[in-house]
């Protein structure tokens, strides 16, 4: 225990010793390069691809799907929505498409190296310690691959199956074959024939049977080698009336490049299955002049497959320079439930770009979208989504509501929902609102003695408050924490 | 420990305060009165520090200190406490949360440590039970969807807990029925003591019934028209504001 | 080929038309209409039409349309009447695209009070002329869409000037019918109506088609809108099942001025309405309201508007409702727009529809864009079907169940009526929707 308790303080030391050093974005260090033991050269090749596959000792079937994707990604064009002017600076041909940060997966907490384990003390601010205390299962990703899945053993004895996805594609060939691209196909988009093409690692759970998940499993990313493109991927399968509450938390060293983040996230819920997935992303947003920072490129999307299965996503956005994703949900299965809750915050330069699409097909279906856009600075903060309800997706039921706060005359909140109903017995709402805080709120909440900075957070923390609720309890601090470092400065 | 001299005061072009001067000493009790439009709530706002007004003349001091150079927040962590007319709504924060974040400001800014939420909770639960409010209060969004009574009841928990030097009540009698009145004054009662003072600003005399002034101050067309004692609420209660008018108008004739 | 390329490749057909055209204008290939005229078709052959790529197009394909061989439609006049005359009011009428004196009441109008006229007329008449030509270049080079080409290509125009602190005591009634029988018809309409400072006048169209019969019409409104001027337009369409319409209004409004438009959409297989308006000042009101009933088998109809807050202290309302039954298909599709700086904004949008049918279909984008903080914007959009339980309740109280349909559905819509001050028009458009409930 008293060595615990050093170590505690230890860490805390190099806490507020980096805090010191760097007072906007706490988690601004990054670990030696050097260390490194497989660094890919710049560029994408299908020889590259074909040296990611032979490292990772994959089977013919998972290469022949990545040089699938690759020739996707070389035909298709880049994408044209959103702000594109920053896009075409991306250099797809100067980018490192794989880093492998030790030359073996560390099977136990102890043979994780040095450095990588200290990475995540300052990382998670003990986040990992915190978690393994309190019970939570987690993988984290350094740049490309996974370093580590803590409680296996545990989860393993329910049937669960918590692991990386390299692991996964050795050990569980039948179950990746059979859902890989199941559900976010390498067709899809740009940037997910890019990821398929070449994905490092990732996480990959498995729900069995009417098994409820015992505890939060959990997925941190980290991006460190300078130069890299992250390109991770989840799949999440949950059988039959199991149910399973999934965390991912991304952070990024400071650097005055960009890097890029293109992930694949798959859910696939069968019969009364309900899967939560809750992400706090604070990638690296760049400084205040707008250098730097994660162009954030994500394609998540859940199939609720079975009938009353359920997946609900919930995301708290604060980070990235560009972030454009859209955690979607398609309503297969009859009286299947969607759900998507979100704050996003941007300031400075910042660019989101994100909201959901939820597709009615089965009977009966539900959706929700509740979207909290926060502007500050000269950022911009688009919701885009849509809701089709199809032909034969009877009594099908959405409500939405995005409301965007702007602090600053800067700043800009756009809203760009879609709606396609071709069923009568659709209804459904959405409303939308943009407005500024209010000046009485503001007064009110200083004369009972608030800075108007603390009334400001105060309120925006309230303004949020249906999404907070909807992460898990921990999480939820953090959360409030990054939105209250977010907006600092954002006043007067 | 409010001073305040010749104070005047302008919204946008018209003239609102015309010279007011009042001193207030520790423990005591003032009421101001007067008819609508005569400048009361304005007054309130001015202590408070309402950006809508400029003091264009006049001073005002607060335990020595000059209150017209201070922000909104720090005048209120210097122990000024308006209990507004109309409480504002804040979605999404509960009662307790903000309580907790008020309360730990001012107790930071004054060098002592921050309460935990046990302790928050604790503090706050003694001071629901001592007013006789209901629990329920703390765990709901910041006035929102709340009754006039319960918003006005609100006001006084948090002066409750903020335990402010002076404690400035903005018509908090409007609105309450008589219940609700009694409930409020009794409140406000129990934090009368010889540190605090309070002025109660009010179009009626019935709150006085219940919170007894030490002095009673009519304000008429900006300007303290006349200062008694609670003798003199009562008869404006029984003669309206009619014979002050004339009384002023045969005044500033001679 | 690629679908978009046979479309742009059909667009030559335009300026094979348009010689054809050319040869009936003797008179007026010297003057400055002929040359924009000129300029209009030549632009729109080198730009072509829009594609579903296009986001504004997103939810209207114009390929089967745009793959039409089109021809002129006979110079001929009916004789017939063209519409109902709308009580009180002083009528301009077009039939195939030609302003027909007989229908027209063109000596009523005060030349104090307004000038009205075809382009031609407009471009002898010396106080009027310049400001007119200075619209025509505007819309030539400042690019007006595809269709609003083809309208400044084609029509005959017609000039509306509303002078000065007038009040117009009666509104004008622009009738435009189509009654050929031809198939595969082009006709097209240009309408500028300058409405000078602190006047207030009323305009309502009556856009009318014949059954069977197949058309293109494109009419391309331009309103130029002074200072503390007010102007409110109200139009009503009866497209023929086969008459395609594509309707656009920009509206240029001035510091301090109001323009409400209303719109009544009952026929045409595919309509098309795009509203624009820019504020150039402060203090402005933009009202757009919508209705619509589409019974027909298979109609598609598509409202765009939008709003473009250049400037602080201005409003804008919008609200679209609709009732869509058997194949048919309605788009909203609003675009609000706050540009930085522009301050104190307040602006509204709504939108809902009604779903008769297991076939029917609503596509709506409302879209908010805001770079200003201190603003007040919402849109909501609801897309359902009737209230049962008001349903039964209706027929608790012995009503039958078409009565009690009619009854909420008509409330439904009526929503939007309750926006006009006018009460000879509320009426007209009431008469004209009920037929269709």
């Amino acid at each position: 225990m008293a060595v615990n308790l050093d170590q505690k303080l230890e860490k805390q030391k190099t806490i507020d010793q980096l805090k010191d050093i760097e007072q906007d974005y706490k988690y601004g260090f990054h670990d030696p390069e050097d260390e490194y033991a497989f660094k890919s050269e710049k560029g994408l090749t299908e020889e590259i691809v074909r040296k990611i596959s032979e490292m990772k000792e994959e089977p013919e079937w998972m290469l022949d799907f990545r040089l699938k994707a690759l020739d996707i990604f070389q035909k298709k064009p880049m994408p044209t929505w959103g702000n594109t002017e920053y896009l075409n600076q991306i250099d797809f041909a100067n980018i490192h498409y794989f880093v492998r940060s030790s030359e073996k997966q560390g099977r136990d907490w102890d043979e994780v190296p040095t450095y990588i384990r200290e990475t995540f003390d300052k990382l998670g601010i003990s986040l990992l310690e915190q978690k393994r205390m309190m019970g939570v299962a987690v993988d984290a990703v350094i740049d490309s691959v996974s370093v580590k899945t803590t409680f296996k053993k545990q989860l393993s004895e329910l049937g669960i199956i918590f692991c990386s996805f390299s692991e996964a594609v050795q050990d569980h060939p039948e179950l990746i074959k059979k859902y890989l691209g199941s559900v976010v196909p390498y067709t899809d988009n740009f940037f997910a024939a890019l990821n398929s093409a070449v994905f490092s690692d990732g996480s990959f759970c498995y729900i069995p049977k009417g098994v409820k998940c015992p505890m939060e499993l959990s997925t941190y990313f980290r991006i460190n080698t300078a130069g890299t493109g992250q390109f991770e991927r989840t799949l999440i399968v949950a059988e039959e009336k199991s149910t399973v509450s999934y965390l991912e938390g991304c952070t990024a060293p400071m650097r005055d490049e960009n890097q890029l983040h293109a992930a694949v996230v798959e859910i696939v819920a069968m019969d009364d299955a309900f899967v939560k997935y809750s992400t706090v992303q604070n990638w690296y947003p760049g400084n205040k002049e707008g250098k730097g920072g994660v162009y954030n490129f994500v394609t998540k999307r859940g199939m609720c497959r079975g009938v009353n299965s359920k997946i609900s996503w919930t995301q708290v956005e604060t980070g990235s320079a560009i972030t454009w994703k859209y955690p979607s949900c398609i309503l297969k299965g009859d009286g299947s439930v969607g759900e998507f809750y979100s704050i996003a915050v941007t300031n400075n330069f910042q660019q989101a770009d994100t909201g959901t699409k939820m597709i009615h097909i089965g009977k009966n279906t539900r959706s929700t979208i509740i979207s909290k856009g926060i502007s500050a600075g000269k950022s911009h903060n688009s919701y885009r989504g849509l809701v089709k309800v199809g032909k034969k997706a009877e009594n099908a039921r959405n409500f939405s509501q995005c409301d965007s706060l702007l602090m600053g005359d800067k700043c800009g909140a756009h809203t760009f929902p879609y709606l396609e109903i071709e069923n009568k017995s659709a209804q459904v709402e959405h409303e939308a609102t943009t407005s500024k805080i209010g000046e009485d709120q503001l007064y009110y909440c200083q004369q009972r003695g608030l800075s108007e900075e603390d009334a400001i957070n105060l309120i925006v923390n309230g303004y949020c408050k249906e999404v907070f609720n909807e992460l898990p309890m921990e999480f939820a601090v953090e959360a409030q924490k990054l939105l209250a470092v977010s907006l600092e400065g954002s006043v007067g | 420990m409010l001073v305040i001299k010749d104070l005047h005061v302008s919204a946008g072009e018209l003239e609102i305060l015309k010279g007011i001067d009042l001193v207030i000493n520790p423990g005591e009790v003032h009421a101001i009165m007067g008819p609508n439009g005569s400048g009361k709530s304005t007054l309130a706002h001015v202590l408070a520090g309402k950006e809508d007004y400029e003091v264009t003349r006049g001073s005002i001091e607060f335990m020595g200190e000059d209150l017209l150079d201070m922000e909104i927040d720090e005048r209120a962590r210097a122990g000024i406490f308006q209990a507004f007319q109309y409480p504002v709504e804040i979605p999404g924060v509960s009662t307790a949360q903000f309580l907790k974040s008020v309360v730990n400001s001012i107790r930071t800014e004054k060098g002592e440590e921050e309460l935990n939420a046990m302790e928050m909770l604790k503090l706050m639960r003694k001071k629901v039970k001592e007013l006789g409010m209901n629990e329920a209060l703390l765990k709901r969004s910041l006035n929102e969807g709340f009754s006039g009574g319960e918003k006005k009841k609100n006001e006084i928990l948090q002066m409750a807990v903020l335990e402010p030097k002076l404690a400035v009540l903005d018509e908090t009698d409007s609105g309450l029925d008589i219940d609700a009145l009694r409930i409020v004054a009794e409140g406000v009662n129990t934090l009368r003591s010889a540190e605090r003072s309070f002025i109660v600003v009010t179009h009626y005399q019935r709150l006085l019934d219940y919170i007894v002034p030490d002095f009673v101050h009519v304000l008429y067309q900006g300007k303290i028209a006349k200062s008694g004692d609670k003798n003199l609420a009562l008869k404006l209660e029984d003669e309206g504001y009619d014979w002050l008018k004339d009384e002023i108008s045969v005044s500033s004739i001679a | 080929m690629a679908v978009q390329e046979l479309i742009n490749k059909n667009v030559d057909q335009f300026q094979a038309l348009f010689d054809l055209y050319a040869n009936r204008l003797n008179g007026i290939k010297d003057s400055p209409y002929f040359r924009i005229k000129q300029d209009a078709v030549r632009h729109l052959v080198r730009k072509g039409f829009p594609g579903r790529k296009n986001e504004d197009w997103k939810y209207t394909n114009l390929t089967q349309l745009l793959k039409t061989r089109f021809q002129h439609p006979a110079r001929q006049v009916s004789g017939d009447q063209l519409s109902q005359p709308l009580p009180n009011s002083v009528r301009i009428s077009f039939e195939n695209g030609l302003l027909v004196k007989e229908q027209s009441d063109l000596d009523k109008f005060d030349a104090s009070e307004v000038e009205v006229m075809t382009v031609e007329d407009a471009l002898k008449n010396a106080t009027v002329k310049d400001k007119v030509l200075l619209e025509l270049e505007n819309m030539e080079q400042v690019g007006v869409s595809a269709f609003g080409l083809l309208s400044l290509a084609f029509a005959q125009g017609l000039v509306i000037q509303v002078k000065k602190n007038t009040r117009l005591s009666n509104p004008i009634h622009i009738t435009y019918a189509s009654s050929g029988s031809e198939k595969n018809t082009l006709t097209s309409q240009l309408c500028l109506v300058m409405v000078e400072s602190g006047s207030k006048a009323e305009i309502f169209q009556s856009i009318i088609g014949k059954k069977d019969q197949s058309y293109l019409q494109t009419i391309y409104n331009r309103f130029v809108i002074a200072e503390n001027a007010n102007l409110s337009v109200y139009k009503w369409q009866e497209e023929g099942d086969q008459g395609n319409l594509i309707y656009t209004t920009e509206i240029n409004q001035a510091h301090g001025s109001t323009y409400t438009d209303l719109s009544l959409d009952l026929g045409g297989k595919l309509v098309r309405n795009n509203l624009y308006a820019t504020h150039l000042g402060q203090n402005i009101t933009t009202n757009l309201y919508g209705s619509f009933v589409l019974s027909g088998q298979k109609q598609h109809l598509d409202n765009q508007t939008f709003v473009d807050h250049a400037q602080p202290h201005c409003q804008s309302n919008e609200l679209y409702k609709g009732i869509i039954d058997h194949y048919s298909k309605a788009v909203f599709n609003g675009k609000i727009i706050v540009r930085p700086d522009a301050q104190k904004i307040n602006a509204f949008q709504q939108n809902a529809g009604l779903l008769l049918s297991d076939h029917a279909s609503i596509d709506s984008k409302p879209q908010l864009e805001i770079f200003a903080d201190d603003v007040r914007c919402s849109h909501g959009a609801t897309i359902g079907q009737l209230d049962e339980q008001a349903l039964y309740y209706l027929m608790t109280r012995g009503l039958e169940r078409k009565q009690a349909t009619k009854m909420l559905q008509s409330a439904f819509i009526q929503e939007v009526f309750a926006e006009l001050e006018e009460d000879n028009i509320a009426r007209y458009l009431q008469d004209k929707l009920s037929t269709y409930l």
